[in-house]
């Protein structure tokens, strides 16, 4: 996968953009020609996309890519926006939402996004199809089933399809370009011309794959076009939109065609070369090295030669003597155009087999070598061939005879000679120097540098090439990312993992040394290994890999030596490091930056010195390297220094020595000597005696260290706007939790400080202490009761710090309910509009999360029974388009959340229906209910008044389900309806769910928690108040009458207050009906933490949780909806009892839960 | 020599990305805006050596941004970063007399524009 680093960021702002795009496309359905809308929808889909390239999500980036282009049509009137058109763009939208989430997932994107793209591409393209169908009608139905991929059908050779591919990744742009041209210019015969030229090369390149369908294609593309161009020479205005459609009938079958063209290849390898080449910090040792590559490799050149001097004769004898070939390029007539391609194709294939050459000495695999090398002349011979050039074109048969023998002499084991190879490259090099150009360039060198690099290792060994071979595995590591084709991106995400990664094993391997706990940096360095070879072989570079796997294996290897206590040798770390960043220089191109760019400008210039001094040596002798780093008592640091001018003098020794150790040793790679240079310059002040080359490079395992300090240092950007992060919610969810045990505490606090104060009345009434000598402890009830109040309010405002933490605007979830809206109304006879207000209002995110499919549900039934049809709001004079408004707000610590509709409102009369077909009551009962009550049968489980099963309701999911799950939240639900005029339900859940506020009351020795939500008043009565109405206590209060339980008698507690005479009763409501409880005690308001109860404790019980006293006691949270349903339950026995004609023996029949 | 920057860019993530470009470069990134009315506060505010500036953006794109800071800084130094097609606005961001146009993808040709 892509630049996982990258992903959260990808998918939180995807996912934003995603909602913007919702709800944009919504508006757009509605107001389609509101250009404003279709430029936000476009924009987001653009960043989504620019987001997805620069991540490399592929199928995102592809289909919003699509999707953009839709829009931009669109938008430029290309494409009407139609019905369809809407829906595809809404698929589009819930598609990549779906990939997001995948990513967010696995980070994988899972789900197949063709036929999307499918749909889009029938719905951008119908215009120009349409076209086609005018022009050429018959055909265009013959070509459809007839082109279809030869290549995907055929088993093809991987390297002959690239190259076809590339051909047609050249080709086809540059049709495209001439057919856009030809609409405009005069000169219509003149393209059609290069037109046809350019068919022609595809034709042969077809041909020669083997494709026969396409050169079908081709060749009535080219009979075609000779037709017009007789039409054209005759005056006559030929239609010319058959080009459009033979082009695009190519690039449907061969997507791959265009694919690379809009990320522009080309430039972006050629750029992405520059940038990593270019960037290398000291601008001498680059300019010196380059020109070393040269220097190098006529080196490495005349060495072949030299060495195969006698066979490369005899192959050029048997051959036409290379020296006779001509610039054909310069002699002949050209078609600018072609010649342009022509020597394209020669840029890049030379130098691929001046690499493959390089490979051949050292490969194992020479006969596959050979094989890319045929393939790769073949193809230059055809571009030759069909340029004409005649003699490029023999010079290129007898190179590939040569291959052949070479080939064959390979196979009967005989010593291969490569020689000839060079002759032939170097001979078209001379013939056409424009192919070297790209040589000159940083871009292409590299591999070229790399082989002089190693050749000169060779010449230092003996010249021979029979050396090269036998050089050890190591040296086989090339830099891959400038040998194979790749994608820009990928690369730089690949070498951004080298760049981190490789000065962290660098310190890593700097640690071994000094380090006790060697098996502990080992497995790091095994950690980062792993890493780096997965991203290797994700970009499919098999030697590095190998490489990796091999250093892994060595990494094991040493590792159960530690473990059997031996001490093994760890040198090949060092190595293996080196080999990488020798072919990889990339790798530590940013560390190397950093020190560039540290301010010290004359430590600058002297590193640059030494730098250009190192650059053209070649890289060091291992061993003696692991040498010293085994003598880390050989490492001596000077002490610090005293003045600038003294590091001028160190300096100029420094160089002097290193000069010294490099006559000495021959090799000192470049790596370590940044070190040193680095070391020098990083404000840490340390240097390595200069005196001993041994010490300069075994200063080398110290140096990352000190980087490691002044990157972070350096990247320490000032004044982030706005920052946030994402949180497991886990970690709140323990933080809260905590926070809840802080609250315990304080009411521990508060209670503690009341028995002091118990205390202190104790000891002043009944142990006659004076006031004097009551003093000390009056003090420190004081401080006790200061320390309290302090302990409050920080804990106080913690809670309140970590409950907004997670409070979120309830915006996340209402932003959902258009497209719920759309969907539901979508294909109904029904127009409605949703309106939504509050969206700021903020509150839990648990809180909200459990809100959803209650909303949804209630939002539903809306749409589903309350808004009519159109056709039925006209008759009733009511607006065409029903509105539902989606309503939040804050009253006092909870939230409310209104749902109300223009609809039909709820038909009493049809629920009672309802309500007695069901037989859930009698007919009398219902006669007898109140509107309140009859509202809320609905919300009774069972409950459905719709007539038929529609697509959205008549689930089995009613409104019970929506009553349960906001009790839950320790909400409540109200419906108020006006038949006809339509309805409002009403939502109020408390801010969050873990601390509420209660009231706590005492009942005989228990201590209940009422939550503060429910509660209405409290009411202080005398037992005269309370009058008996059918079989209920009730009590009249405000010329109505209430209901009144009294908690002790359904609790079974024993009355411990004699005092029957007053008593204290606590209205709750729960919206629709409001009862009293009668109680001993009220103790006061308190903030309390919830502790949940299991399920087979709460169910039926009447307590909703539990929570922890101050005291540490434990105190039952009343479930007051569900109390008042047991009361209202046990009203309903009672009545039926009296109606019955028993007597009611008082409170025998109370259902009596026990507390538990 | 390492300057100042100004990043501005509606997606939190380019704008990363392209930290991530200037940063070892030795470029100070001094502030971030996300639309064209805060990189006007931000420029008044920070007056950075150079700003990027994406051109499709809510509230106020980068060409209508960069017209305002022109209008009080003419010496202001502003690079555009698209994806969109280049050659489109390449005409308008020179006629407002910006440091140069570049894809965002491109990394060295931002540092090259930036060097210059």
């Amino acid at each position: 996968m892509a630049d996982l680093s990258m992903l959260p960021d990808f998918i939180d702002e995807a996912v934003e953009h995603l909602e913007e795009l919702e709800s944009s496309l919504l508006r757009l359905e509605t107001q389609r020609e509101d250009a404003d809308v279709l430029n936000d929808i476009f924009r987001s889909m653009h960043t989504i996309k620019g987001a997805a390239q620069f991540v490399g999500i592929e199928r995102i980036s592809e289909l919003s890519h699509k999707l953009e282009n839709l829009l931009d049509n669109i938008r430029q009137g290309k494409q009407e926006l139609d019905e369809p058109c809407i829906d595809l763009l809404i698929a589009g939208k819930d598609r990549i939402s779906q990939l997001v989430t995948e990513l967010e997932k696995s980070q994988v994107e899972e789900t197949e996004i063709d036929d999307l793209l499918q749909r889009i591409d029938n719905d951008v393209e119908p215009g120009s199809e349409a076209i086609v169908e005018m022009a050429v009608p018959t055909e265009i139905a013959h070509q459809s089933c007839s082109l279809q991929a030869d290549a995907q059908e055929e088993e093809h050779d991987e390297e002959l399809y690239n190259i076809f591919l590339e051909q047609l990744q050249e080709k086809i742009p540059f049709l495209q370009s001439q057919i856009d041209t030809l609409a405009t210019t005069t000169a219509k015969q003149d393209i059609l011309t290069h037109c046809g030229n350019g068919i022609k090369n595809l034709l042969s390149s077809a041909n020669y794959m083997g494709y026969e369908r396409l050169n079908q294609h081709y060749k009535e593309w080219q009979i075609k076009i000779e037709d017009v161009l007789t039409q054209l020479s005759a005056d006559q205005q030929p239609d010319l939109s058959f080009m459009q459609s033979f082009l695009d009938e190519i690039i449907t079958v061969y997507p791959q065609a265009m694919e690379n063209i809009t990320v522009s290849t080309e430039d972006g390898i050629t750029d992405a070369l520059d940038s990593l080449f270019s960037d290398t910090p000291e601008e001498t040792p680059q300019a010196s090295s380059t020109d070393a590559g040269a220097d190098l490799e006529s080196a490495l050149n005349s060495a072949f030669i030299d060495n195969f001097g006698e066979s490369s004769e005899e192959v050029t004898e048997s051959s036409t003597p290379p020296a006779e070939l001509e610039n054909e390029a310069l002699a002949e007539e050209y078609d600018e155009e072609l010649l342009e391609i022509f020597m394209t194709q020669l840029q890049e294939k030379i130098p691929f087999l001046q690499s493959q050459i390089t490979e051949i000495a050292t490969t194992t695999d020479k006969e596959e070598v050979l094989d890319h090398c045929t393939k790769a002349i073949t193809s230059l011979q055809s571009s030759a061939n069909y340029m004409g050039y005649e003699k490029l074109n023999s010079h290129y048969v007898h190179w590939l005879n040569a291959l052949e023998q070479a080939r064959g002499q390979l196979r009967s084991g005989q010593h291969l000679d490569i020689g000839f190879m060079q002759a032939f490259i170097d001979t078209i090099n001379k013939t056409y120097p424009q192919d070297t150009e790209n040589i000159v360039q940083p871009a292409d060198d590299s591999d070229d540098l790399d082989a002089a690099l190693e050749s000169v290792l060779s010449d230092g060994f003996s010249g021979s090439l029979g050396e090269i071979e036998e050089k050890s595995k190591p040296e086989l590591l090339e830099n891959e990312t400038l040998a194979e084709e790749y994608d820009e991106e990928l690369l730089s995400i690949f070498i951004n993992q080298l760049q981190e990664n490789i000065p962290l094993l660098q310190s890593q391997i700097a640690k071994l040394a000094t380090s006790a706990n060697k098996q502990e940096v080992l497995s790091h360095c095994h950690e980062t290994i792993k890493s780096l070879y997965s991203s290797a072989n994700y970009m499919g570079y098999g030697k590095l890999s190998n490489h990796y796997n091999i250093w892994k294996e060595e990494l094991k290897t040493a590792v159960t030596g530690l473990q059997n206590g031996q001490e093994p040798d760890l040198a090949f770390m060092q190595n293996r490091i080196d080999e990488v960043v020798t072919a990889y220089p990339q790798a530590i191109e940013t560390v190397t930056q950093v020190t560039a760019s540290d301010p010290d400008d004359e430590f600058e210039d002297i590193t640059e010195t030494i730098g250009s001094m190192l650059s053209v040596r070649p890289p060091e002798d291992p061993v003696k390297e692991a040498q010293t780093k085994e003598n880390p008592e050989d490492i001596t640091m000077l002490p610090e220094r005293q003045t600038e001018e003294d590091d001028e003098a160190l300096f100029s020794k420094l160089s002097n020595a290193l000069e010294a150790s490099l006559n000495q040793e021959e090799n000192i790679p470049l790596t370590p000597m940044h070190g040193v240079i680095e070391e020098m310059v990083t404000p840490k002040k340390v240097e390595p005696k200069p005196s001993t080359p041994k010490s300069a490079s075994a200063a080398e395992p110290e140096k990352t260290k000190p980087q490691q300090q002044v990157q972070p240092a350096e990247k320490k950007a000032p004044a982030k706007i706005k920052q946030s992060m994402r949180v497991d919610t886990d970690k709140i969810d323990f933080l809260m939790n905590q926070v809840g045990e802080l609250v315990v505490s304080r009411a521990y606090f508060a209670q503690l400080f009341a028995e002091m104060r118990g205390l202190q009345q104790h000891l002043l009434d009944n142990l006659n202490l004076t006031k004097s000598e009551l003093k000390p402890l009056n003090e420190f009830a004081f401080r006790l009761g200061e320390a309290g109040v302090a302990l409050g309010r920080v804990s106080n405002e913690l809670q309140e710090g970590v409950m907004k933490v997670r409070m979120l605007p309830i915006d996340h979830l209402f932003k959902r309910f258009p497209r719920l809206i759309r969907d539901l109304v979508h294909k109904s006879d029904k127009k409605v509009d949703l309106k939504t207000r509050g969206e700021e209002t903020e509150l839990d995110k648990m809180v909200v999360e459990e809100i959803s499919d209650p909303l949804i549900h209630i939002l539903r039934n809306a749409v589903d029974h309350g808004i009519e049809s159109a056709e039925e709001r006209i008759r009733q004079g009511k607006p065409e388009t029903g509105t539902i408004t989606l309503e939040a707000y804050h009253e006092s610590d909870h939230i409310v959340i209104d749902v109300t509709d223009d609809g039909r409102g709820i038909d009493f009369k049809r629920i009672k229906d309802k309500a007695l077909a069901k037989g859930l009551y009698s007919a009398s009962e219902l006669n007898r209910m109140t509107e309140s009550e009859v509202k809320h049968l609905i919300m009774q489980p069972g409950f459905s008044t719709a007539e038929k099963t529609t697509k959205t309701s008549g689930r089995g999911v009613g409104m019970d389900v929506v009553k349960k799950n906001i009790e839950k939240l320790n909400g409540s639900i109200e419906i108020e309806t006006t038949f006809g005029k339509g309805s409002r339900i009403r939502i109020k859940i408390p801010l969050t769910m873990a601390i509420i506020q209660a009231l706590m009351v005492r009942v005989g020795e228990e201590k209940f928690t009422i939550p503060l939500t429910s509660v209405e008043e409290t009411l202080r009565i005398f037992q005269q108040d309370i009058s008996e109405i059918e079989g209920v206590d009730v009590i009249y209060i405000r010329d109505t009458t209430m209901p009144i339980f009294r908690l002790s008698k359904m609790f079974s507690i024993q009355d411990a207050n004699q005092d029957r005479d007053k008593l204290f009763v606590v209205v709750v409501s729960t919206g629709s009906s409001e009862i009293g409880l009668v109680v001993d005690e009220l103790l006061g308001q308190e903030e309390v933490v919830i502790k949940p109860l299991a399920d087979y404790l709460r169910t039926d019980s009447g307590f909703s949780g539990a929570t922890i006293l101050g005291t540490g006691g434990i105190s039952l949270i009343l479930d007051i909806p569900e109390l008042v349903e047991m009361s209202n339950a046990n009203q309903v026995r009672r009545q039926q009892k009296l109606s019955h004609g028993r007597r009611v023996v008082d409170h025998d029949d109370m259902e009596q839960p026990v507390v538990h | 020599m390492g300057k100042r920057i100004l990043i501005v860019d509606d997606s939190s993530m380019m704008r990363k990305m392209i930290a991530k470009i200037l940063q070892p470069e030795g470029h100070t990134i001094i502030g971030e805006a996300k639309n064209g009315l805060e990189a006007i506060d931000l420029y008044k505010s920070l007056q950075p050596d150079i700003v990027t500036m994406d051109i499709t953006m809510r509230d106020m794109d980068g060409l209508e941004a960069a017209k305002e800071i022109f209008s009080f800084d003419d010496s202001a130094q502003i690079i555009f970063l698209s994806n969109l097609d280049e050659e489109k606005y390449r005409e308008e961001v020179e006629r407002l007399g910006a440091l140069g146009f570049a894809n965002k993808h491109k990394a060295k040709e931002i540092l090259d524009i930036i060097n210059r």
